[in-house]
């Protein structure tokens, strides 16, 4: 078996480690025996062939970048639209998260277009420095399963009329200043705030993205072997105590 | 009423008692007096007045040993110096420093007033003609902790907009995107460039994660002749030219610990390229104060870091080198010149994420943790060692061989058990705490 990714931008839109979800799919899939082929594309180069692949990825990046970055992706919005619709599996992080919604307006109010695929939009408040910031926990379902995902925000933007969001937020902010929820998720696009990177220490979440990958790919039921996640796990618990017990008292 | 000379005075005799009594008790004045300071008189900094020349260093890596340095030389060349030891280098800090070496009056009498600056704080601190800055030196632009620091785009628009119409001169490094900028918008000022011409280590296409890519002006991918390392190197916008300026101060050749400069050839002690960058904005300096270029080469031979940067500590027979990692091109740096030693040894790495380290953690993702083969062991120690064994652990570095261990001293203990070669990377809040174990057991 074999997973094909695609890293859009991976050398513009990667401000907080985000392209570590992508090394850590990598380590997940090839400790089981799965090969990973990983094709990035970024500005000046060929136009990539969406429908190749199993899962595309999208992370973060400033203002700045992102216009450019919004500029440049616009061309390939059939592409992208059709590909999500046949079940291609999209990670989308923070600023990647942003553009696939209808724009973002930024600090200054200037109005960057984004590929209206969803129906949700951003803004950031003219005040610089009023951004959401901190760790974050968030209560979500995947794959019927109650799962609690760590990570840490930092965004100037609010993400407003998302109908199907990531999870319920437990701590931290969310899609806005102390919103209920965070993210958006649909059976085959996940986008969030959360770095850490996100899937760092929610392993659950990246065994979910490789496990849809491969059952869409062959088309059968996928079982992945359990591995050791002894770091994942205390790392975790040693954060969602810390803060959960903090945010009781 | 009482006079507002009145208040000033109380202020500046009070932090002095309050700094008196931390010297007494064995403590650094860091930030605590300042802090009372501001507190009692929040505008107290105006009160200051400086017989003498003010250096700025800021930048995201190389500001405390570079500040350090420059004070070296200075003494060495018999001028008067001050400067703000141990990196206080946010407002408190800096406050405390001032009030610390100003008399009654609120005069520093000096010939030179060196201050190691957070690059926020530049403009907050030297706005006002009381603390006029005479050379500003901006050494690089990395990504630092982006949750405290925010955006590398946000710190450069603050300094444009601080130095417009502000006249200093400007040292600044001709081979970071991100710092030129800042001279564009030195109308009023005379701008010195430094860099690095293409060297045999140089190379097409960057390692590491860079920042500062795109042209400001044009928005578009900036062309790169050569890297040194991360987006430090020779680069240009095709469309506007951006980045096509002459160098002041350019290393012709480097040729192990010695680096030419025009005729001058210079030797250091620590050949990493970062620290001969931060050598050349020295020298600079040295061109516009007609220092003596005999008294630079002496200190960047002699200099020896005593602050856990590139620190090394002899215990029981074993050698052991401390440096600081706070940010991912500066962990770089510092982790790829222990990768090429070819020796038995073993790693430390302390992760904190305390206020001053960012709460977040999510940049040691950035590090280049691949080929660490020759590491027999890795140990990860503070607030978030999990997270800095999950990140060694899927660069593909055998789990069997990474240790957590929480408490520093035992984790210090637990490297030094073999007699291999040991390193020690430390991110910023605990490298004090670092090298005073490793002090501790040097004297034992």
């Amino acid at each position: 078996m074999n997973l094909n990714i695609l890293c859009l931008y991976p050398n513009i839109m990667d401000l907080y480690g985000d392209n570590g979800n992508i090394e850590i799919i990598k380590y997940r899939a090839l400790k089981r025996g799965i090969e990973v082929n990983i094709d990035a594309y970024t500005i000046n180069d060929e136009d990539p062939d969406f429908y190749n692949y199993d899962l595309v990825f999208l992370g973060g990046g400033s203002d700045k970048e992102q216009k450019v970055v919004a500029k440049d992706i616009i061309k390939f919005k059939k592409q992208i639209e059709r590909s999500i619709n046949i079940g291609i599996f999209y990670l989308l992080i923070c600023g990647g998260f942003q553009l696939f919604g209808k724009y973002y307006k930024d600090s200054e109010n200037n109005i960057i277009e984004g590929l209206n695929i969803f129906n949700y939009y951003t803004e950031s408040s003219t005040n610089k420095k009023e951004r959401c910031i901190g760790n974050i926990v968030i209560k979500s379902q995947i794959e019927n399963n109650n799962l609690e995902i760590l990570g840490f925000e930092n965004h100037g933007g609010q993400t407003y009329n998302v109908d199907t969001p990531l999870g319920e937020v437990l701590y931290g902010n969310g899609n806005t200043f102390k919103n209920k929820f965070e993210g958006l998720k649909k059976e085959n696009v996940i986008g969030t705030y959360l770095h850490g990177p996100l899937l760092s220490k929610n392993p659950e979440l990246a065994d979910y993205i490789i496990k849809y990958c491969l059952e869409r790919k062959y088309n059968k039921k996928i079982t992945l072997k359990k591995l050791d996640d002894e770091f994942e796990i205390k790392a975790k618990k040693e954060m969602l105590d810390k803060l959960l017990t903090t945010s009781k008292s | 009423m009482i006079s507002m000379n009145f208040i000033n005075v109380c202020t500046i005799i009070l932090t002095k008692i309050v700094i008196w009594m931390l010297n007494l008790i064995g403590k650094k004045a860091g930030t605590i007096p300042g802090r009372i300071a501001l507190k009692l008189n929040k505008n107290i900094r105006d009160y200051i007045k400086v017989n003498g020349k003010i250096i700025v260093v800021t930048g995201t890596n190389g500001k405390t040993t570079t500040t350090t340095m420059i004070s070296e030389v200075l003494t060495k060349s018999e001028k008067r110096v001050i400067y703000n030891k141990g990196g206080n280098n946010i407002g408190w800090g800096i406050t405390t420093t001032l009030i610390k070496n100003c008399k009654l009056n609120g005069i520093i009498d000096t010939d030179y007033l060196v201050l190691e600056t957070d690059e926020h704080w530049v403009p907050v601190i030297f706005s006002k003609p009381n603390l006029k800055i005479d050379t500003l030196i901006i050494l690089n632009f990395f990504r630092d902790q982006l949750d405290r620091a925010g955006e590398i785009e946000t710190i450069v628009l603050k300094l444009e907009n601080f130095i417009q119409n502000y006249n200093c001169n400007l040292i600044l490094n001709g081979n970071d995107p991100n710092v030129i900028r800042i001279g564009d918008k030195n109308e009023t000022g005379k701008n010195y460039y430094f860099g690095i011409k293409k060297l045999s280590t140089s190379h097409t296409y960057s390692e590491d994660k860079m920042e500062g890519i795109i042209c400001p002006y044009c928005k578009i991918p900036l062309d790169y002749e050569y890297y040194q390392y991360a987006h430090i190197g020779k680069f240009k916008c095709k469309k506007c030219n951006y980045g096509d300026i002459k160098l002041d101060i350019e290393v012709s050749k480097i040729d192990r610990s010695q680096f030419y400069v025009g005729k001058t050839i210079y030797e250091t002690n620590n050949e990493n390229l970062y620290h001969i960058y931060n050598l050349l904005s020295i020298i600079a300096l040295g061109k516009i104060y007609n220092l003596n270029d005999e008294i630079l080469k002496k200190v960047f031979y002699n200099y020896e870091d005593k602050n856990g940067r590139h620190q090394t500590f002899k215990i029981d027979g074993k050698v052991c080198t401390l440096n600081l990692g706070k940010n991912p091109t500066g962990f770089n740096v510092v982790l790829k010149s222990i990768k090429q030693k070819d020796e038995e040894k073993e790693l430390l790495i302390v992760l904190n994420d305390k206020e001053n380290d960012g709460h977040d953690v999510s940049w040691i993702w950035d590090i280049d943790f691949n080929n660490l083969e020759s590491f027999n062991k890795i140990i990860c120690s503070g607030t978030r060692a999990y997270d800095m064994a999950i990140t060694i652990k899927c660069s593909n570095f055998p789990k069997a061989k990474i240790v957590v261990e929480h408490n520093k001293e035992k984790a210090i203990k637990q490297l030094l058990e073999t007699n291999n070669k040991k390193y020690i990377i430390s991110n910023y809040s605990p490298l004090v705490e670092v090298k005073e174990i490793l002090e501790s057991l040097e004297r034992k």
